[in-house]
């Protein structure tokens, strides 16, 4: 990815950020208007749109029974793949996910995994040989900053309104009964939000051209309750200590919104 | 209370385990070094400064620097299939953004600096020693730097907060937490969590890792001093 900023635009942001403002007026811990619409893909098990301002993701989750990893033979498979689709950026380009979109996928695999948002072992059909696999692809479709939080949003919106068809063994051979669907089993909800350091000021849901000059950036995975559960700092400077908890604090403030979205989403 | 607490392995919650630290290892690489900690064993060579000739990737205006971050297939318990995957890359990712804050990259433009870690075995605990292997291996390789990185996991283990996790630990334990920083300065250069922590418990773990990173970074000045200082009386200078 070459991102090329002139050095007129560079300086407009941090001369903007030195006297407390944004390209798009918005205040340091102002988020860009978020709006989701779930069940957008019908052929998918679960789905949802994503945008925050100027970024769209598309999220879809698609149910196959499989059989489970040997290390977990009790429990059901959740594969999280975001990709970087060309028509979101010129920046982006065709061919197999490059390390931002791997780090995408990771950081907001973690975030679920690790809340755990969904009950994995409630998804096993036989144990050892039959468990239900989901596969949550995340499309990024228009690029203006902070794909992280909206991929994230996406994956955790199209999760909770999934609805899988019920599977069961009768005498020895699988039967899958597509007309009586039943929602995941949801254990904790987890938002992820990320800080971004630029021009040595923290500021949340960068745009593109913000997110382009960052120093350093921090992505924290909250829970419900305000635990946390994932951290990832990504970006080629240094956060200090103090830096460090000013993140966690205005992320923190930002979750709760979150929440309050995930909050109308019924499945 | 934290100090009653022995871990499995039969460690105090801020004990490390044993490391081995040496540079020079390699005879063509432009530096490298080799880490030891408990069973894991990290071998990191670096090449360059040198011209970076692809267009693309190189930078008019200082050094880009690119680490490799690969397991050897017989590193841990069930073979890993050779070759680079999702966690690989994404760690190879992380350890150069953990590693360029300290190197003086605008010294060199359009060069490459290349890292390689290799991970001979696998103990829990391999994106940290691959962070203080590179910085020891970039010190060999007399590229100037602003300080020596040094890294260390901290984690939360039967609700007690302990550091440098092991293998087991690793697996059942309620977090892992990885942090790297830039002692001098106390600057955090590598940050990653997963698994369950209060904010007041990220403090703690925050706090415990950067005595690890302290004591990691004297054991990384030692290593460097046994090879390139002198001795006097059993203590070491330049």
């Amino acid at each position: 990815m070459v991102n090329i900023i002139s050095e007129v635009s560079k300086e407009k942001v941090f001369d903007l950020l030195n006297h407390e403002k944004r390209v798009d007026n918005r205040s340091f811990s102002e988020y860009r208007e978020i709006s989701i619409k779930t069940n957008y893909i019908n052929k998918a098990e679960g789905s949802a749109l994503v945008s925050i301002g100027g970024t769209t993701v598309l999220a879809g989750v698609k149910a196959q029974v499989g059989s489970p990893f040997p290390n977990s033979p009790d429990s059901g498979i959740i594969i999280i793949n975001a990709e970087l689709l060309a028509i979101a950026s010129r920046n982006f380009e065709y061919g197999p996910p490059n390390k931002f979109a791997i780090e995408i996928s990771r950081v907001v695999d973690r975030t679920i995994r690790e809340s755990p948002l969904i009950d994995l072992d409630k998804l096993c059909i036989v144990e050892g040989s039959k468990v239900w696999k989901l596969h949550v692809d995340i499309d990024i479709l228009d690029f203006d900053g902070n794909i992280m939080d909206a991929t994230c949003l996406a994956a955790v919106s199209a999760l909770l309104t999934t609805k899988i068809p019920t599977a069961k063994f009768v005498n020895d051979e699988l039967s899958i009964d597509e007309d009586h669907l039943s929602s995941l089993p949801i254990l904790n909800k987890s938002v992820l939000c990320t800080v971004v350091k630029v021009n040595d000021q923290l500021i949340v849901d960068p745009v593109h051209i913000e997110e382009t000059l960052m120093e350093s950036s921090l992505s924290i995975g909250f829970r419900e309750d305000g635990t946390l559960c994932a951290l990832q700092k990504c970006g080629l400077d240094v956060l200090t200590a103090k830096e460090v908890m000013q993140c966690m604090s205005m992320a923190f403030n930002h979750s709760r919104e979150l929440f309050s979205l995930l909050e109308n989403i019924k499945p | 209370m934290k100090e009653q607490f022995t871990r499995n392995d039969g460690r105090t919650f801020n004990s490390l385990r044993n490391m081995k630290m040496e540079v020079g290892v390699l005879n063509n690489a432009d530096g490298s070094a080799y880490v030891e900690c408990g069973n894991n064993k990290v071998l990191v060579g670096v090449y360059g400064p040198r011209e970076l000739y692809s267009k693309k990737h190189s930078k008019p205006d200082g050094a880009v620097l690119r680490c490799k971050y690969n397991m050897a297939p017989f590193s841990v318990k069930e073979r890993k299939r050779p070759g680079p995957d999702r966690r690989s890359t994404e760690i190879s990712k992380l350890i150069s953004e953990a590693i360029s804050p300290s190197i003086f990259l605008e010294k060199y433009p359009r060069s490459s600096i290349d890292i390689s870690i290799e991970v001979l075995e696998a103990e829990g605990g391999t994106r940290c020693l691959g962070i203080v292997g590179a910085s020891l291996a970039l010190a060999d390789a007399e590229i100037p730097m602003r300080d020596l990185t040094s890294a260390c996991a901290v984690g939360k283990v039967d609700d007690h907060i302990v550091v440098d996790l092991s293998e087991e630990e690793d697996q059942t334990g309620q977090a892992d937490m990885p942090v790297a920083i830039m002692p001098r300065t106390g600057d955090i250069t590598f940050l990653q969590m997963d698994g369950n922590l209060s904010v007041p418990e990220f403090e703690d773990a925050l706090k415990l890792a950067f005595d690890a990173c302290f004591f990691i970074n004297q054991l990384q000045q030692e290593t460097l001093l046994k090879k390139y200082g002198g001795e006097k009386n059993g203590e070491y200078y330049l």
